[in-house]
């Protein structure tokens, strides 16, 4: 196969995985922004809430609660000293996100977050 | 006895030879790129390099490496490196950035930078980060040679795919952005107040669909007036980094895809004219 026909293939392949991408949530694509999310969660420790952006770098655009689990538990594992750990997730959603609302979590002895009784 | 007539019309196939011709032709020619403009394309996107080097330093990703901050979107498939790789990793890039800069030594510049970007998305995935690693591949594929003769006469099928890249961004973007109803303006408030901008929901509203428009018809706009997309592009992610200030390296890799597209005498969608011998 010659560079020209490898390049028009290379194309092709390129326009259908990005179609893919669309169609199917959690593939990476051309994703930029377009589900934001106004996020109302608030992670607190022992002394109160915890400002998450500090453990963040900055540019990190936090717009959707992918991540932040995630996030808390990295947190919680840097300061154990500082548990108990709860996290408060009162964002609004739209009926279609698959994540529901509002909910409360708390840590255990590992770090991992739980639905609070 | 009358002589045979041959029929006028050509036979089935030849005509479709003469027909995969000018269609190989027709895209042949959409492969063909100035000087000038694939220079100024190597420039801008060896900016975009050294721009996303100089953001991710100051953004602190080092402090990520060296576990003070969360691993932000780390892809699990390498582990995450100590802060001395990322420091080699910068320097590559930094390298890579100024070749394409000078326009010097793009065949190993190219692939070297193909391999480093892909190391960096997988342990940090980003949208700039995924651009730059196709642009380089592209690059890299077929690294053009800008001190040859032919240059401009012959086609150069990576660049080629650096210029579909910037119509394949900016439409799977916008379909994107209709799926998930960003038109409603939800979304960009969202990430207006991320940013402490005010905006009010019928102004997000308007300003979203205006994204979407914009990035639907830039494709277009640079196809047929090439030099008045390429400011449009511009002024399009001028906006996007004085909202967003850490997107600067983005913008300016699809300022440098949209320099593609600008050719000295007419742009890319200008039919060539064949020259012919006018009888003495």
């Amino acid at each position: 196969m010659g560079l020209r026909s490898f390049c028009r293939a290379l194309l092709v392949l390129n326009v259908l995985y990005c179609a893919l991408a669309a169609a199917q949530e959690g593939l990476p694509g051309w994703h930029m922004f377009e589900s934001a999310e106004a996020l109302d969660v608030t992670l607190a420790d022992r002394d109160g809430p915890i400002a998450i952006a500090n453990y963040l770098p900055k540019h990190a655009w936090l717009v959707d609660a992918t991540e932040l689990p995630a996030i808390a538990a990295f947190i919680c594992r840097k300061h154990p000293e500082r548990a108990p750990y709860t996290f408060d997730d009162r964002t609004v959603r739209a009926p279609t996100k698959r994540r529901p609302t509002p909910r409360r979590l708390v840590a255990d002895a590992d770090c991992r977050f739980h639905a609070a009784d | 006895m009358r002589p045979t007539r041959r029929s006028p019309l050509p036979s089935g196939r030849a005509s479709h030879a003469r027909s995969e011709g000018t269609i190989r032709d027709r895209l042949d020619r959409l492969e063909r790129f100035d000087r000038a403009s694939v220079r100024a394309f190597c420039r801008l996107f060896g900016g975009a390099l050294l721009a996303s080097v100089a953001t991710e330093l100051e953004a602190g990703v080092h402090r990520v490496h060296a576990g003070e901050l969360y691993p932000w979107r780390h892809l699990p498939l390498l582990p995450l490196y100590p802060p001395w790789a990322l420091v080699l990793e910068w320097s590559v890039t930094a390298c890579v950035g100024l070749a394409f800069v000078t326009g010097r030594h793009l065949r190993i510049a190219a692939p070297v930078g193909a391999l480093v970007t892909l190391v960096a998305v997988l342990e940090r995935f980003s949208n700039h980060g995924a651009l730059a690693f196709l642009v380089a591949l592209f690059v890299a594929l077929d690294p053009p040679d800008l001190s040859a003769d032919d240059f401009e006469d012959r086609p150069h099928h990576g660049l080629g795919l650096v210029r579909a890249q910037l119509g394949i961004v900016y439409v799977f973007s916008a379909i994107n952005k209709i799926v998930h109803g960003f038109g409603t303006g939800a979304s960009l408030l969202a990430v207006a107040r991320a940013s402490s901008v005010p905006l009010t929901p019928g102004t997000a509203s308007a300003l979203s669909w205006a994204v979407i428009v914009a990035e639907l018809g830039l494709p277009l706009v640079l196809f047929v007036r090439p030099k008045l997309g390429v400011v449009l592009v511009v002024a399009l992610h001028t906006a996007f980094c004085a909202g967003m200030p850490g997107l600067v390296s983005f913008g300016l890799t699809m300022a440098a895809m949209a320099i593609l597209f600008v050719r000295r005498s007419r742009g890319p969608a200008a039919p060539t004219r064949p020259t012919t011998a006018r009888p003495a």
